[in-house]
């Protein structure tokens, strides 16, 4: 039987002015530029935006596969710029679970499943194994080959992969890409009965409206900042680490770059006006 | 399957081509590594069993002792000495019946000699007094059982007479039991001045009849051969060491043995063998490596997603590093059990067809450490490369393509600049050594990836400037050259093909050289496809073959004068039949020279009748008489000595002398010896007559046919000149008491010869030489041999048998040999018979076919046999490195192809592009290596060692044998070409080799 007892919380994941440049010839090209963010332990999130916006390369950051160039980001109280490459492989060894973009990725063709949810992963139990399948909905699929297996349980496949060792954080890029809508909910499904019965924080990247709108909370990134963010379907504005704020898109096509506005503070928030309107109000 | 290997079974089913192609080059390698230690041991084994299996000297020791006895506790306790054989000689002067001049015979007493002596007549002499002689003895001295043999000690004192009891012939002259002390039953001349007898066989019994007689004790002690191997060397120098320690102390015996020889001998076999072996074998087990960094490296590139993976999931590159090594034993232990049961499989059928000697079959430590090292290295370098490619940033690790930036940081000029320094130090060092380095067995390789690297600089030069032209008017063209100069398998791709095809031409150009060298110095030596002494006088040879082989298309007759360690060898032969029969085809081009050395026939002084007679008419001036003799050829070959009579001294006017002869047939007057007993003077004329009818009819001497001889010393004089009357010599004779002859020229002029070419600053014109008898004439050089004289290595003249024959002097004795030669195939059993019939008995001295085989046998050649299997490997290695290059392009290479055909470029044109980058290179590589091979080789076979030849040198043939050059390139050429094609029809009809 599937042990569903909560044994161990997720953790919290912290990003604070995190910046991230990637060099090339030639030029440099900055993906985050001073993201601030804060995942609560056990919280389920999904990163919003754009391609090219910074979300995978977020991701990547909360997984430490990337170093950021600046800023702090602490993933269960462990600033991950600061971990050294064992301490870096032993937080992805036993903290992290992650499931990558494209469901063969996350796979070896030639292995079975049960194979693949071991790989890298030795001291696994072969009931282990067998839990982590059915934890994601592949009950009994240990002895299966994985080649005949739907683009879906692929992907659920890689879910056991990611979280057989129980980890404290889920990242996920884009799980529900590629797949009908079945699949996508099934996935989904899955994804929070592992919140549910691990406890493990998640952190995914998706596209899909659909998902976004079954997330708890959504973090809309545009131009490598936080653009939005929503709560139980509610979208917000977020006020950066340095004060900025960024307008939601439709706003933003009546307050073109440039715009002078002004803040005036209002006993229930903020009121945006315009500096010309403001002006000829005066007049 | 869920065991721990099955994840690891599963990706080498997966991966299978890579599987087979890793498995087949570690087999490869262990085969190698497994067999090349085996292989050297038995070779060590072969000829060391075949050096001792020789007999005596090289086996054999022999301790002497003045005493009646050697102590016996002097023979070793060990089971390496078998058959201590004591025995005891004396040498003794005898005369056989009729023969008034004394000659040598030695008696003789050995342990069990009667079991190995077969009785022709009587039996073995068991009483004192008694002795056994041989068939030739008793057929030359006319020996017969119940004679008498009398005989007085050589150092004089004791006299005596023994009884013939047996005459005997050996049971089997090659039983070791005789040691190199078998009585041929040849040993006897046939001179009549000198009569050397075989052993006489005694009773031990013998010596204390006559305890005077200095007779010398001997032991003689045995190596079994079949109990030897090259491991038992080092203990046999103890051995020996030991013993002459041992007799050194007892002061009265001494010890005699080749043995340290033969060891030293084995061992600077071994040396050469070893670096010979070493040296093909490591440039083999470098191509291997290759093969093998390239195979490991291709199959760790094939798991970058999967370690990428893994290393998403925590695992560190030092685990994934030791767990892929372990892994990788998976293949890499089955395929080296696998290779070193080929190693066993070799060393068997090599056995079986070369190394029958070779009795040890267990492989020596060295083979399992050798073959154990693949797997080790196999396992270190994975698990370096796993390491290497797993520190890689994760992400990049999970994109399907390897980045090229991740080439490397230091630039290809550099890494080109660098590998071109250390090939050509490396070239230089093994060029400028002080001695014949074997390491320039290693310029063909060298030179190939130098040459290999230059020219693919070059040529990505020449295609930036003509393939951007090219891609305007042959897209074909000018795409395939553009992804040549892109590619980075470019220089692997021409190097190997070069290093191929430059190891080909080494190891084939390599084993035909050493082979024809080798078989080249054999029939050197032995001087034609079969040689026969004979006792036989050359006259009566050259008849014989007049009769039934009159062309001489069958073998020609020889006759040499002077022993080995004289200052020169003459050789007198039939020139055109010993240029064909001795020198083959090689020689043909110098017909000319050996035309010019055909003796010209001079005027015979011919005598018939029974009676000869000289007259001597002057003035004797002498105290004492002189003695006069003449010698006589009759017609048939046979030579008469004859003593005419004596000149009185004192006495003026005309004496005659006259004696007996046997010239019913007529006779050729040869020489006039003048014999005095003192000081002697004689001026007069000098005539000979014979009496044909009973009536005086004087031979007409002409004073040009006729030269003094032995006036050379202290003014001694015997002047010669026409006389009076006609048909006479005037004769001005002084001599202080030895003998002066007058000697029949014979010849129309000096004797033309041939000298070797070392001997041309030493004789002139005029130079004096020695015919097998008598006969003394003066040489004209007519020219050099270039090449040592085939059966005698040392200087040598060669000259015109029948001027010698013309003399009666062609004959056997002690300074002289006559042989015959034979021509490849003439050796039959008919023809011998045919001989034998007309009194040509022959004795076998040499054959070439089994002198090749001897050489064919030695460790050098055994060694070199490893060449055409390290051919066969190495183009199989180089296949397979070039198809592991190319598959190791493989994905980015069909990721090329898949962008042209998304570019829209005709599937045709991109075809043929595929197929240019593909086949420039390895066609680049192959013409490279073909020319580095040619140039590297010429370079090494004239300085290695192994190629050279002990002394006395003989011209060797060192120049690259075309055809086989031709055949070698186009081998690697196809085998290349066909992985190259093999690879461009896979790539474009999309397969997924890079599994």
């Amino acid at each position: 039987m599937r042990d569903t007892t909560i044994e161990q919380a997720g953790v919290a994941v912290a990003a604070h002015a995190v910046v991230h440049i990637y060099r090339t010839e030639g030029h440099d090209v900055a993906a985050l530029s001073g993201v601030t963010l804060t995942v609560s332990p056990g919280e389920v999130a999904a990163l919003l935006g754009p391609s090219g916006s910074g979300k995978s390369t977020l991701l990547q950051l909360c997984a430490g596969l990337l170093r950021p160039a600046a800023g702090r980001l602490t993933v269960g109280g462990d600033d991950l710029a600061r971990l050294s490459p064992t301490e870096l492989d032993e937080f992805r060894r036993v903290t992290l679970g992650m499931v990558l973009q494209g469901a063969d990725t996350n796979v070896v063709p030639y292995l079975n499943c049960a194979d693949n949810v071991r790989l890298a992963r030795p001291g696994l139990s072969a009931t282990q194994v067998s839990d982590a399948l059915a934890l994601v909905g592949l009950p009994g699929y240990d002895d299966r080959e994985v080649t005949p297996l739907s683009p879906g349980d692929l992907q659920l496949l890689a879910l056991a992969g990611a979280v057989a060792h129980r980890p404290r954080l889920l990242l996920a890029d884009e799980p529900t890409s590629k797949l009908d809508h079945a699949s996508r909910d099934i996935v989904m499904e899955a994804i929070f009965r592992i919140n549910a019965e691990l406890g493990t924080t998640v952190l995914l990247v998706t596209h899909d409206p659909v998902v976004a709108a079954r997330m708890p909370r959504t973090v809309t990134i545009r131009d490598g900042r936080i653009g939005a963010e929503g709560r139980s379907g509610e979208e917000f504005a977020v006020i950066s680490a340095d004060g900025s704020l960024p307008l939601p898109p439709d706003v933003l096509a009546d307050l073109p770059p440039g715009t002078l506005l002004r803040v005036l503070p209002e006993p229930d928030g903020l009121r945006l006006v315009r500096a010309e309107d403001d002006d000829a109000a005066t007049d | 399957m869920s065991t721990r290997w099955g994840p690891t079974i599963r990706g080498l089913r997966y991966r299978r081509g890579q599987t087979v192609v890793m498995m087949v080059v570690i087999a490869t390698l262990a085969a190698i590594a497994g067999a090349a230690p085996w292989y050297a041991r038995m070779t060590r084994d072969q000829t060391t069993v075949q050096a001792f299996d020789l007999g005596a000297p090289a086996s054999t020791l022999r301790i002497d002792s003045s005493g009646p006895a050697v102590p016996d506790e002097l023979v070793p306790d060990d089971p390496m000495i078998v058959d201590p054989v004591p025995s005891r000689d004396a040498t003794v002067t005898w005369a056989p019946p009729d023969i008034a001049k004394p000659g040598e015979g030695m008696l003789l007493s050995r342990a069990g000699v009667c079991d190995h002596l077969r009785f022709v007549e009587g039996a073995c002499p068991t009483e004192p007094g008694q002795i056994a002689v041989s068939t030739a003895d008793q057929e030359l001295w006319g020996l017969q059982v119940d004679s008498t043999v009398p005989f007085s000690a050589s150092g004089g004192g004791a006299e005596g007479s023994l009884r013939i009891v047996g005459v005997y012939e050996v049971v089997d002259g090659d039983d070791p039991y005789w040691y190199d002390l078998v009585p041929d039953g040849h040993s006897g001349w046939r001179d009549l001045e000198i009569p050397v007898a075989d052993r006489f066989i005694i009773d031990p019994a013998t010596w204390q009849l006559y305890p005077d007689i200095d007779g010398q004790s001997h032991l003689d002690l045995r190596v079994d051969a079949q109990q030897v191997d090259s491991d038992d060397l080092p203990h046999l120098q103890t051995l020996y060491d030991d013993l002459d320690a041992a007799v050194a102390a007892t002061g009265e015996e001494t010890l005699t043995s080749a043995i340290p020889d033969t060891i030293d001998e084995l061992e600077h076999g071994f040396d050469v063998a070893g670096r010979g072996i070493a040296l093909t074998v490591g440039q083999l087990a470098a191509v291997g490596l290759v093969c093998l960094v390239l195979a490991a490296l291709l199959g760790v590139r094939a798991v970058r997603r999967d370690l990428g993976l893994q290393r998403l999931r925590g695992s560190s590159p030092g685990r994934l590093a030791r767990t892929s090594a372990l892994e990788w034993l998976v293949v890499a232990l089955p395929s080296t059990v696998l290779g070193f049961v080929g190693a066993i499989g070799f060393a068997i059928a090599v056995r079986a067809a070369w190394l029958d000697q070779a009795r040890v079959l267990w492989p020596p430590w060295t083979s399992v450490a050798a073959a154990a090292i693949v797997p080790i290295v196999g396992s270190l370098l994975v698990a370096f490369l796993t390491r290497r490619v797993a520190r890689a940033p994760i992400p990049s690790l999970l994109r399907s393509t390897e980045s090229r930036a991740a080439a490397g940081r230091v630039g290809l000029l550099v890494l080109d600049v660098i590998l071109l320094a250390v090939v050509g130090c490396s070239i230089l060092v093994a060029l400028t050594s002080t001695e014949s380095s074997p390491l320039v067995l290693l310029a063909p390789a060298l030179l190939a990836v130098g040459g290999g690297v230059l020219v693919c600089r070059l040529l990505v030069l020449l295609i930036g400037r003509l393939g951007p032209r090219w891609l305007v008017r042959r897209p074909a063209l000018g795409l395939g050259w553009l992804e040549i100069a892109r590619g980075d398998g470019l220089r692997a791709m021409v190097v190997v093909s070069a290093v191929a095809t430059a190891l080909l031409v080494l190891t084939t150009q390599a084993a035909l050289i050493g082979d024809h060298n080798r078989d080249h110095r054999a029939d050197v030596e032995t001087g034609a496809a079969t040689v026969y002494r004979t006792t036989t006088d050359a006259g009566q040879v050259q008849r014989a073959l007049d009769e039934i082989d009159p062309e001489r298309q069958r073998a020609t007759a020889v006759a040499t004068v002077g022993r080995s360690g004289d200052s020169y060898r003459m050789l007198y032969v039939e020139p055109e039949a010993f240029r064909r029969i001795a020198y083959g085809a090689a020689e043909a081009a110098d017909a000319g020279q050996w035309a010019a050395i055909t003796a010209p026939a001079g005027r015979a002084t011919t005598l018939t009748g029974d009676r000869l007679r000289v007259r001597l008419t002057g003035k004797v001036d002498a105290r004492t008489p002189m003695g006069v003799r003449a010698t006589l050829l009759d017609a048939s070959g046979e030579a008469q000595s004859l003593t005419v009579g004596q000149v009185r001294p004192g006495v003026s006017g005309s004496q005659v002398l006259e004696t007996g002869m046997d010239c019913a047939e007529g006779c050729r007057l040869l020489s006039i010896q003048f014999d005095p007993e003192g000081e002697t003077g004689f001026q007069g004329s000098l005539a000979v007559d014979t009496a044909a009818n009973g009536s005086w009819a004087p031979v007409e001497l002409d004073p040009d046919g006729w030269r003094p001889i032995g006036v050379d010393y202290d003014g001694y004089r015997l002047d010669v000149a026409a006389g009076q009357p006609a048909g006479a010599l005037d004769l001005d004779l002084a001599t202080g008491g030895l003998s002066l002859a007058l000697q029949s020229t014979y010849l129309a002029g000096d004797l033309p010869v041939l000298v070797s070419e070392r001997m041309e600053v030493t004789v002139e014109d005029g130079h004096e030489v020695h015919t097998p008898g008598t006969a003394l004439l003066p040489v004209q050089v007519q020219g050099s041999l270039h090449d040592a004289t085939p059966r005698l290595l040392e200087d040598a003249m060669v000259s015109d048998l029948s001027a010698t024959t013309r003399y009666g002097d062609a004959r056997t004795d002690s300074t002289s040999e006559v042989s015959l030669w034979f021509a490849e195939g003439a050796d039959d059993d008919a023809f011998i018979e045919e001989l034998d019939i007309l009194g040509v008995q022959l004795i076998e001295v040499g054959d070439a076919a089994e002198a090749r085989t001897a050489y064919a046998n030695s460790s050098e050649a055994l060694a070199s046999r490893l060449n055409p299997i390290a051919a066969v490997l190495v183009a199989l290695l180089a296949a397979g490195a070039l198809g592991l290059t190319l598959a190791g392009g493989w994905r980015r290479r069909r990721d090329d192809v898949r962008a042209l055909d998304l570019a829209g470029v005709p599937r045709r044109v991109w075809v043929r592009a595929t197929r240019v980058a593909h086949l420039v290179p390895v066609v680049t590589g192959v013409v490279v290596g073909a020319v580095a091979g040619a140039i590297g080789t010429s370079i090494a076979v004239q300085r290695v060692p192994i190629f050279a030849t002990a002394e006395p040198a003989i011209h060797l043939q060192l120049d690259l044998q075309q055809a086989a050059l031709g055949v070698a390139v186009a081998a690697a050429l196809v085998v290349l070409l066909c992985v190259a094609v093999a690879a461009w029809r896979s790539i474009t009809s999309g397969r997924r080799w890079e599994r």
